[in-house]
């Protein structure tokens, strides 16, 4: 009995812990929400309403389109140079490999702000050619290539070679081999790399706040924080923020249901 | 059907040489193993044949057909690996259908393929099952059937069974034996353990330190080994190094003086008066000799040190002369000295191999 109860006290500490940290976790989100619905009524009092969320239709929507657009150019780019990238690091040992490995990772140091910095003065000495739509987007895949590149190495180094070998002994070419074995079975890991890319160039906010001083090109995020320096906190631009954590979500959401989160370890960021 | 010859093909990592100026040859339709320990070289060697590793020397033929520059998906092999390679995102069927796929098979072959080889394999009713959902016997028969449906001239397998439980190892390389026979493919086979080779090759070639140390079949390896680690590899052997004291050329008889022992036994001729050779004596080729032929010609007097009773064998550790020996008795004779310690006994030596002394 003594036992048992000692048991029950140990579940109540062990749930409540669990509930504090998940509370903490989705606090922001909680409130953002919860003030995204609220509108407030001419005698001064508040009241449930989705009005915010028809406000920013026309104003904040294109803004989200621009992101998204970002972000999905970012992934298609990064995955067609990071997967046969990563294939070649994982697969092949030539001179260098390591220097070129340490330099790869060496973005993972580089401050935002810093990062931010060098490419507008890089695009400048351009002369403007990618101030624009594909400044962003040349911004965006060297800054996240890295990201993909590690979530396809692990994912490479996950698949045994005797799986390649086995069909190259079926008889099966190089090209065949990797599209009809090595590509599905590191198809997991490349989504992972897409997730990971996905909702970090989609709410990325330094380079494309630094970014949009020079190209007047404005992403949600960016839009989001011009909004709050200029009018505080209303539900409206309450409702922004929650449209953009809510497209988030949800792609991770569908990510750990459809592949789990075996491919996510070994990430840097995770 | 198809003669495989690896001509003096040779592999170096750096400094090691992991094969080196190895020959090896498989007659068409036969059985052959590469056997040796750890580190010996003997899958390098497979994984050139099967064009994985290129060689650094060498040529590797199929019949007349150099096919040392053709990349493995040309040469028309099957490769068994250790490792079960059934590509996990495929069932059994589309497994099954892979090599007949990359060989433009329309999809009635691949269907009568598929049953055929499924039935070789005794795995029909199971094309749809997940390479997740079978046994690691079940998913090591889909491999050899997945190889054999591509029709291939030559079937390589590279220590297909050593994951494989001990009960299920015995009765799948008898098996892989069967398919051999019924399809008359030339068979090479990689393993460390000599039991599976013996039991399943024509001819085993044994490899040690990247060089091959002997090709023979199972009975000439055993009986006949020509070099001290052959000797020591196969079977358990006592090891009596000694002088060659007397030798008749025209019968190849002699005798050896080890120790304090002599043995009478079969010399071959390249030995001469004096030569330091090593006698390999195995000890359930070791006869005690009833009272009647104590007398005999090579009998050696002996005392019994210690007897360890093994079930199918009792084993006796026996001094002569200051030489220890090991003896296996078996049959009803390993009763009748369970606790003989100490007796003295008289033996017959002359079952023995000689090879160079090291």
């Amino acid at each position: 009995m003594k036992a048992s109860s000692a048991e029950r006290v140990k579940d109540v500490i062990s749930y409540t812990y669990v509930l504090l940290i998940s509370g903490l976790l989705l606090l922001p989100f909680t409130v953002i929400l919860m003030r995204s619905l609220t509108a407030t009524l001419p005698d001064g009092s508040t009241t449930f309403s989705i009005k915010a969320y028809f406000d920013i239709i026309a104003s904040f929507w294109p803004k989200v389109y621009l992101s998204l657009s970002i972000a999905i150019t970012t992934i298609i780019i990064d995955t067609a140079i990071g997967v046969p990238a990563a294939y070649a690091l994982v697969r092949y040992n030539f001179r260098g490999k390591k220097t070129l490995f340490t330099m790869l990772n060496g973005v993972w140091y580089v401050p935002g702000i810093c990062y931010a910095l060098s490419l507008i003065i890089t695009y400048y000495f351009l002369y403007k050619w990618f101030l624009g739509y594909w400044g962003f987007i040349a911004a965006y895949t060297c800054g996240f290539l890295m990201l993909m590149l590690m979530t396809c190495i692990v994912a490479f180094r996950y698949v045994d070679p005797c799986y390649e070998e086995s069909a190259t002994c079926l008889g099966a070419g190089r090209f065949a081999t990797f599209f009809k074995v090595t590509l599905p079975m590191v198809g997991p890991g490349v989504s992972a790399g897409i997730l990971l890319t996905f909702v970090l160039s989609f709410n990325e906010f330094i380079t494309a706040l630094l970014l949009n001083l020079a190209t007047r090109l404005q992403t949600a995020p960016v839009r989001v924080y011009a909004d709050i320096t200029r009018a505080r906190v209303l539900p409206s631009i309450s409702a922004e923020a929650a449209v953009l954590q809510l497209i988030s979500l949800a792609v991770v959401l569908v990510y750990l249901k459809v592949v789990g989160t075996k491919y996510l370890r070994g990430v840097v960021l995770i | 059907m198809t003669r495989v010859v690896a001509k003096d093909i040779s592999k170096l990592y750096g400094a090691t040489k992991a094969v080196y100026r190895a020959h090896l040859e498989a007659k068409d339709s036969e059985f052959v193993t590469i056997l040796g320990p750890s580190g010996c070289g003997k899958s390098t060697t497979l994984r050139i044949i099967a064009g994985l590793i290129r060689a650094d020397e060498g040529r590797v033929y199929f019949d007349d057909k150099d096919v040392t520059d053709l990349s493995p998906n040309r040469r028309n092999i099957g490769f068994v690996f250790q490792r079960v390679a059934l590509f996990p995102h495929m069932n059994v069927r589309k497994n099954i259908a892979f090599g007949l796929k990359a060989r433009h098979c329309s999809d009635e072959e691949i269907a009568r393929k598929t049953k055929e080889v499924l039935s070789i394999v005794q795995m029909e009713g199971y094309e749809h099952r997940a390479p997740s959902q079978l046994s690691g016997g079940q998913a090591q028969r889909i491999e050899i059937a997945r190889v054999l449906a591509t029709d291939p001239d030559v079937l390589l397998f590279d220590e297909p069974l050593s994951n494989i439980d001990a009960k299920l190892r015995d009765e799948l390389k008898f098996e892989i034996r069967k398919i051999q026979r019924e399809t008359g493919k030339t068979m090479i086979y990689v393993t460390h353990d000599q039991g599976e080779a013996f039991a399943i090759s024509d001819r085993i070639y044994v490899m040690s330190q990247g060089i091959v140390e002997q090709v023979g079949t199972p009975t000439e390896l055993y009986t006949d080994p020509s070099t001290p680690f052959v000797a020591s590899f196969i079977g358990q052997n006592n090891f009596v190094t000694g002088t060659v004291k007397t030798a008749d050329p025209a019968s190849d008889t002699g005798t050896i003086l080890a120790g304090g022992i002599e043995i009478h036994t079969h010399i071959p001729h390249e030995h001469a008066l004096g030569d330091k050779v090593t006698a390999c004596i195995r000890p359930e080729d070791i006869e005690i000799l009833p009272e009647a032929r104590q007398g005999s010609k090579g009998a050696t007097r002996a005392r019994i040190v210690e007897s360890i009773f093994l079930g199918n064998t009792t084993r006796l550790h026996v001094d002569a002369n200051g030489t220890i020996l090991k003896v296996d008795l078996r049959g009803p004779e390993r009763f009748s000295y369970l606790n003989a310690a100490g007796k003295d006994i008289t033996l017959d030596l002359k079952k023995c191999s000689v090879i160079r002394a090291e």
